[in-house]
């Protein structure tokens, strides 16, 4: 068995309580981070091995403002502190075990309102704690 | 009185935590059968209904 060629981040999903931010965002990334139990015992000092697991949304995105679901930032803002539920996939074809779908709810932070220099864009980095662990689907 | 508990099943392939679920697999009490509910990876059997709707406002749930 040999495994797939890795594949480039070119055209993900990323939608935040139905929202596609595809197109404000320039990176995303859903990593877990796990606890590590203490199992040390005479036969395994320093013994340790992975517990409960965390996971983090990162989106780095642009500011924009606009209508809600056309401005990054009136639309974040609108939900901000709220729960929602988010879709991150890292193509926008269809779901498939080779396109899986990750769905999870997160608490949506409250993003800055302005944050840059004179003709800079403005990116900012959306941060939030997984409630849970992410759902995945292949269909 | 006769009350049959619901059992749910996965509408699709699913995994959440350690568990995966093929569509059709029942899905048992517990939070992740709340969340798939929620999320609508999961559904009461004697309702024959996919009601995936991936990448659309429908996820929000």
């Amino acid at each position: 068995m040999t495994l797939a060629d890795g594949v480039t981040l070119e055209s993900p999903v990323i939608t935040i309580n139905a929202v596609d931010y595809v197109c404000a965002a320039r990176s995303v990334r859903l990593i877990p981070t796990d606890k590590k139990a203490d199992i040390s015992t005479f036969c395994n000092p320093g013994g340790e091995r992975p517990s409960s697991t965390t996971w983090v949304l990162d989106v780095e995105l642009l500011l924009s403002y606009g209508a809600v679901g056309t401005g990054s930032w009136n639309t974040l803002n609108a939900i901000r502190k709220t729960r929602v539920t988010c879709t991150v996939k890292y193509d926008d074809g269809a779901t498939a075990v080779g396109n899986p779908l990750a769905t999870f709810d997160i608490y949506v932070p409250t993003i800055p309102f302005v944050d840059g220099k004179i003709g800079d864009s403005m990116p900012i980095t959306l941060t939030a704690t997984v409630i849970g662990e992410p759902v995945f689907t292949t269909t | 009185m006769n009350i049959r508990p619901k059992i749910f099943r996965a509408t699709v392939d699913v995994t959440v935590g350690r568990e995966s679920y093929t569509a059709g697999d029942v899905v048992p009490p517990g939070p992740h059968l709340a969340r798939l509910i929620a999320y609508g990876f999961a559904a009461d059997e004697t309702k024959n209904t996919n009601t995936k709707k991936e990448g659309s406002a429908d996820d929000a749930g």
